[in-house]
C-alpha cells in the first residue's frame, strides 16, 4: 500500500467515524429506534411519556376547548309533556349532536404543514436521486425544527393502538351480547381526546359494517356497546404527549368495535 | 493528471461508498403505505381494533318511581303505584332471563326532578350498566300518566323515553309497556310483556276434570273465566286481532270448534258439520281458521273463513293429519301427520299444495307452532314429552325443556319465548326463553293447560 | 294367573262402571264436587229390586256381554282377538235388541299430545263401530264420540292404568 492509499484509507476511516458519530447523535435526538422489534417499542413509549424528552411543540396551539363534560341530556325542570294515548317514540337521543361540535376543522388546518413534510419524506423512499445529500442534510434539521418531536411511524401507531386497546379491553369485555349475528357487526367510533386522555367530545358513531337482515335488529345496540366500551374506561392514561397532535396522532382516532363470535 | 485523478478516485470512491451506505441509514424512517385503507372520505387516522363482550344477563337498576304529587286514584295512590310499576318492570325483565335487575328495594329514592336528571355517579356504584327511571301521575280527568326513561349509566346518556296515558284499570299495562320498551331497546328484539294468555283452567280429579276457558295477563294478573266449567273445553286460540277466541267444546256431547266474540261474549259454531272438529288456529291476518275434522276414523286439516263459509279440505292422506299452524306471512302451514307411520311434521302451502315432511327423527313430533318471527317452529317431542324447536326446513333441531312432561307450545309475539303445559295430569303453565333456556312458572290459582299467547296489545 | 288377575281387574272396572251415566256433561255442576266417584256410581237405576234387568237397558247389556269395552295397544286402533270376541257378544245383544242405539266412545291414554289423542280416540271408536257393523249392526244405530285423553277410566301412570284408558266403550242408554 502506498502513501496515497494510506491517506485514502485514513480519510475513509475518519469519515466513517464522523458520520457514525453524527448519526448516533442524530438518532439520539430523534428518539426513533432504527428497525428494532416490538417489546422495546412498547417500553419506549412509556419511557417517553414519563421523561418527555422531545421539545414541547411550541408552534402547535393547545387542543381545542373542551366540550362540556359528559353528562345527562339537559331537560326542563318539570317533566316534559308526554303524548296522549298513542305514545310516540321520542327520537333516540344519542347525545353527541348536543355536545359542543368537535373542532375538527382546526386540527385539519394544523395538520397540513405536517402533512406536507410527511409527504416529502415519503416521496424520497429509499431511492437515491441526485439530491440524496440534500435529504441527508435536511433531516437532522427538520427533526430539530419539527413542532412535534416525531411523526407517527407505523411501529409507533401500532404500539399506541395496542396501548389504547389494552386500556379499553376490560370495558369491552363487560358489554352484554344482544343476540345471534351481532358479532358480525363492526362499529367504528370516532374519538377526540384531550391531552390528559379524557374525552374532548362525545364519541361519534360511524358507518357500521357487517349488517345483514338477520342482525340488523342489533345494530343500534352494538353501537351503544361500542361507545360504552370506550367511555367506561376513559380517561386513557400514559399516552405519549408528543404523539398527540401529530398526523395519525391519538388526539383524534377511530376505534373499530366488534363482539366476539 | 491521470495519476491525481486516480488518487482522488481512491479517496473519493470509498468515501462515496461510505456516504451512500450511511445515507440509507441516515434517512429518517420512511413510512410505508398504510396497511388498511382508511374509510373513504376520512383522513388517514390512527385505528384501534377492539373485540370484546360477554354472554350474560345485563345488570340494570330500577329504582322506585316517584310521583310528582301523591293522589288517590281508582287503582290506588300514585305513590304506591310508582312502587308497583317498578316491581312489575323488575319481574318482567328478570323472568325473561336476559337481565339482572337491581332494585327497586335497596336503591336510593329518586325524586321527581331526578327522573330526567339521573344521579349517574350513584347508580354507577350499583354495578348496573343501565338505569330505568319513571313516574306515575294522576291526571285531572281521572286517567294516569306513566313515564318511562331508559339511561346508559357509563355514557351518561338517555337511550329512550316513553309515556303512557291509561285508565286506572290498565295501569299494569303501562308498566308492561315500559318493560317492553326497555327490553326492546336493550336486546334489539320486540317485547312480550303487554300480552295476554288464553288457556284452560283445570281442577278436580283426573277422571272428572273441570275445565274452564280463562284469560289473564301473561304474568297471571287480571284473571277471569270465560266459561263456567259445565262442559269440557280445550285448546283456546286468540285471533291475532284479539277480537275472537276459537276453542273446542264438548257442549251437548258434540265436540266441535266454537268462536267466542270477546266484545259481546257470544259464541257460535265455526262450521255446521256434525263431525268432530278440533285444533283450531288463526291465520296471521285473522281472516282464516285452520282446523281438524275427524270423519269415520280419518282426521284431516281444513280451512274456513272466520266470517263463515264452506270449509276447504287441505289434506287427504289416510291417517291423522292435525295441528295446523300458519307461518307469519300466512302463506304456509306446518302440521303433524302420522302418514309415515309415526307423528312427524310437514309443511304445505296455505291452499294445501306441496306437502313436505320436515322432521325425520326417531320417535315423533307433534303440535307444531310457527314462530311469529318465522325463523323457528316449536313442537312437542312425543315419547319423552319435551318442547323443542327447529328451523322451517327441519334443520337445527334443539330441545328447550328438560325434567318432566311438557306439551303444547305457544310463542310469545317476539318469537323469543315459548309457553307450554308442564305435567301430564295436574298441568301448570311455564314459559322458557329460547336463547337462554331460563324457565318460569306462570302463577295460576288452579291448574292450567293449553295456553295461547296473544300478540302485543294495541 | 295373569289372565285371572286381568279378568278380576276387568270385572272390578266393570263393577265401577255399573252406574255410568252417559249424559254427564249437561248435569255437571260448575264447581268440583267433593266426593264425585265419576264413573263409579253404584246401584242400578232400572227400578228393579229383584235384580233382573229390563230388556234393552244398560243393565241388561252389562249382564249379557263380557264387557262393554275393548282395549288397544299403545298408539294402536287394531282389535285383537279378545276385543273381537267382546264385540261379537255385543253385536248379538244388539241384534236381539234392535231398537237400541248406542254411542261408541273412544279414548286414549295420557301419553299422547292432545290433538292427536282426539283423533286417535275417534279411530278407536270407529274401529269398534266398523266391526259391529260388519257383524250386522246397522250404521244408523251407532254414533261415535272421541274423548281423547280427557276421560281416563283410572288414574295412575302404570302400564296397567294406561291400558285401561286405551279403550272403546259401547254406551247403551239407561
Amino acid at each position: 500500500m502506498d502513501r496515497t492509499d494510506q491517506a485514502g484509507l485514513g480519510v475513509a476511516v475518519v469519515g466513517h467515524g464522523v458520520v457514525l458519530a453524527a448519526l448516533a447523535f442524530g438518532l439520539m435526538r430523534a428518539g426513533v429506534p432504527a428497525a428494532v422489534s416490538e417489546p422495546i417499542e412498547i417500553s419506549y413509549l412509556e419511557d417517553v411519556a414519563l421523561t418527555s424528552a422531545s421539545p414541547s411543540p411550541a408552534a402547535a396551539p393547545p387542543a381545542a376547548s373542551v366540550a362540556p363534560a359528559l353528562g345527562p341530556v339537559e331537560e326542563a325542570a318539570t317533566a316534559p309533556p308526554l303524548p296522549a294515548r298513542r305514545e310516540e317514540q321520542v327520537a333516540v337521543d344519542r347525545g353527541p349532536e348536543r355536545a359542543a361540535p368537535p373542532p375538527q376543522r382546526d386540527s385539519r388546518d394544523r395538520r397540513r404543514p405536517d402533512e406536507g413534510r410527511a409527504a416529502a419524506t415519503e416521496s424520497r423512499g429509499s431511492q437515491l436521486g441526485p439530491d440524496f445529500l440534500k435529504g441527508l442534510g435536511r433531516d437532522p434539521a427538520s427533526r430539530t425544527q419539527a413542532a412535534p418531536a416525531a411523526t407517527m411511524s407505523t411501529q409507533a401507531a401500532a404500539s399506541i393502538a395496542q396501548a389504547i386497546a389494552r386500556q379499553v379491553q376490560p370495558c369491552a369485555d363487560r358489554q352484554v351480547y344482544p343476540g345471534p349475528g351481532a358479532e358480525r357487526i363492526v362499529t367504528p367510533i370516532h374519538l377526540r381526546l384531550n391531552r390528559d386522555g379524557s374525552l374532548a367530545a362525545r364519541p361519534r358513531v360511524g358507518a357500521q359494517r357487517g349488517i345483514d337482515d338477520e342482525n340488523r335488529r342489533y345494530a343500534e345496540r352494538v353501537a351503544d356497546l361500542a361507545i360504552r366500551s370506550f367511555v367506561e374506561c376513559a380517561p386513557l392514561r400514559g399516552l405519549p404527549a408528543e404523539l398527540y397532535e401529530v398526523p395519525r396522532g391519538w388526539s383524534n382516532f377511530t376505534m373499530n368495535y366488534r363482539m366476539p363470535g | 493528471m491521470r495519476k491525481s485523478n486516480v488518487r482522488m478516485n481512491r479517496i473519493v470512491a470509498p468515501l462515496l461508498s461510505l456516504l451512500m451506505a450511511n445515507a440509507a441509514f441516515a434517512q429518517p424512517q420512511v413510512e410505508p403505505p398504510p396497511a388498511t385503507t382508511p374509510p373513504s372520505g376520512e383522513e388517514e387516522q390512527l385505528v384501534v381494533d377492539v373485540t370484546g363482550g360477554q354472554r350474560a344477563a345485563l345488570p340494570i337498576a330500577v329504582p322506585y318511581m316517584p310521583t310528582p304529587q301523591a293522589a288517590d286514584t281508582a287503582a290506588g295512590n300514585t305513590a304506591a303505584l310508582g312502587r308497583q310499576v317498578a316491581e312489575i318492570v323488575v319481574t318482567d325483565l328478570r323472568n325473561s332471563g336476559l337481565f339482572t335487575p337491581i332494585g327497586p328495594s335497596g336503591l336510593r329514592a329518586v325524586s321527581f326532578p331526578q327522573v330526567t336528571a339521573p344521579d349517574f355517579p350513584y347508580f354507577s356504584t350499583t354495578g348496573a350498566q343501565n338505569l330505568v327511571q319513571g313516574f306515575v301521575q294522576a291526571n285531572a280527568n281521572g286517567s294516569l300518566t306513566v313515564g318511562c326513561y331508559l339511561y346508559d349509566i357509563a355514557a351518561g346518556s338517555e337511550l329512550t323515553r316513553q309515556g303512557y296515558v291509561v285508565q286506572p284499570r290498565d295501569w299494569r299495562r303501562a308498566a308492561h309497556r315500559c318493560a317492553d320498551t326497555i327490553f326492546s331497546r336493550l336486546t334489539g328484539e320486540g317485547g312480550y310483556f303487554d300480552t295476554r294468555i288464553v288457556y284452560v283452567s283445570e281442577t278436580g280429579p283426573a277422571r272428572r276434570r273441570i275445565k274452564r276457558l280463562a284469560i289473564m295477563d301473561y304474568d297471571g294478573a287480571n284473571h277471569r273465566f270465560l266459561t263456567n266449567g259445565q262442559w269440557t273445553v280445550l285448546t283456546p286460540r286468540f285471533a291475532p286481532d284479539q277480537r275472537t277466541v276459537a276453542f273446542m267444546t264438548y257442549e251437548g256431547e258434540r265436540p266441535r270448534v266454537m268462536v267466542y266474540e270477546m266484545e259481546s261474549g257470544q259464541t257460535r259454531p265455526l262450521v255446521r258439520e256434525s263431525h268432530m272438529t278440533f285444533a283450531p288456529r288463526y291465520s296471521p291476518d285473522s281472516r282464516w281458521i285452520v282446523f281438524s275434522m275427524a270423519i269415520n276414523g280419518n282426521t284431516d286439516i281444513y280451512r274456513v273463513p272466520v266470517a263463515g263459509g264452506a270449509p276447504q279440505r287441505l289434506t287427504s292422506a289416510p291417517g291423522i293429519d292435525t295441528g295446523g299452524s300458519f307461518a307469519p306471512d300466512g302463506r304456509r302451514i306446518v302440521f303433524e301427520s302420522d302418514r309415515s307411520g309415526s307423528q312427524q311434521l310437514y309443511v304445505m302451502n296455505a291452499d294445501g299444495s306441496d306437502q313436505r315432511r320436515i322432521s325425520f327423527g326417531g320417535g315423533g313430533y307433534a303440535s307444531p307452532v310457527w314462530s311469529p318471527r318465522g325463523d323457528l317452529i316449536a313442537y312437542t317431542r312425543t315419547g319423552a314429552f319435551r318442547i323443542g324447536v327447529m328451523a322451517p326446513d327441519g334443520s337445527g333441531v334443539r330441545t328447550l325443556t328438560g325434567g318432566g312432561f311438557a306439551e303444547g307450545p305457544t310463542w310469545a309475539p317476539n318469537g323469543r319465548a315459548v309457553m307450554f303445559t308442564r305435567g301430564a295430569s295436574a298441568g301448570q303453565l311455564y314459559y322458557v326463553d329460547v336463547a337462554t333456556g331460563v324457565t318460569h312458572r306462570v302463577p295460576t290459582r288452579l291448574d292450567g293447560s293449553d295456553p295461547d299467547w296473544s300478540p302485543l296489545r294495541d | 294367573m295373569r289372565k285371572t288377575t286381568s279378568l278380576l281387574a276387568i270385572a272390578a272396572a266393570l263393577a265401577m262402571t255399573a252406574g255410568c251415566r252417559s249424559r254427564t256433561a249437561a248435569d255437571l255442576p260448575p264447581e268440583p264436587l267433593g266426593a264425585t266417584p265419576g264413573e263409579g256410581t253404584t246401584g242400578t237405576q232400572d227400578g228393579s229390586v229383584s235384580g233382573t234387568a229390563v230388556p234393552g237397558s244398560r243393565a241388561d247389556f252389562m249382564q249379557s256381554v263380557p264387557s262393554d269395552r275393548v282395549h288397544f295397544d299403545y298408539d294402536s286402533y287394531t282389535l285383537d282377538g279378545e276385543a273381537r270376541g267382546t264385540l261379537d257378544a255385543q253385536a248379538s245383544w244388539l241384534a236381539r235388541n234392535a231398537n237400541v242405539s248406542v254411542t261408541i266412545e273412544g279414548h286414549a291414554d295420557e301419553r299422547g299430545t292432545r290433538e292427536y289423542n282426539l283423533a286417535l280416540g275417534d279411530r278407536r271408536a270407529n274401529a269398534a263401530r266398523d266391526y259391529l257393523q260388519s257383524r250386522g249392526v246397522t250404521a244408523n244405530r251407532m254414533t261415535t264420540l272421541s274423548w281423547g285423553k280427557e276421560r281416563p277410566a283410572v288414574e295412575g301412570s302404570s302400564e296397567q292404568s294406561y291400558r285401561q284408558n286405551r279403550r272403546a266403550v259401547t254406551v247403551v242408554p239407561q
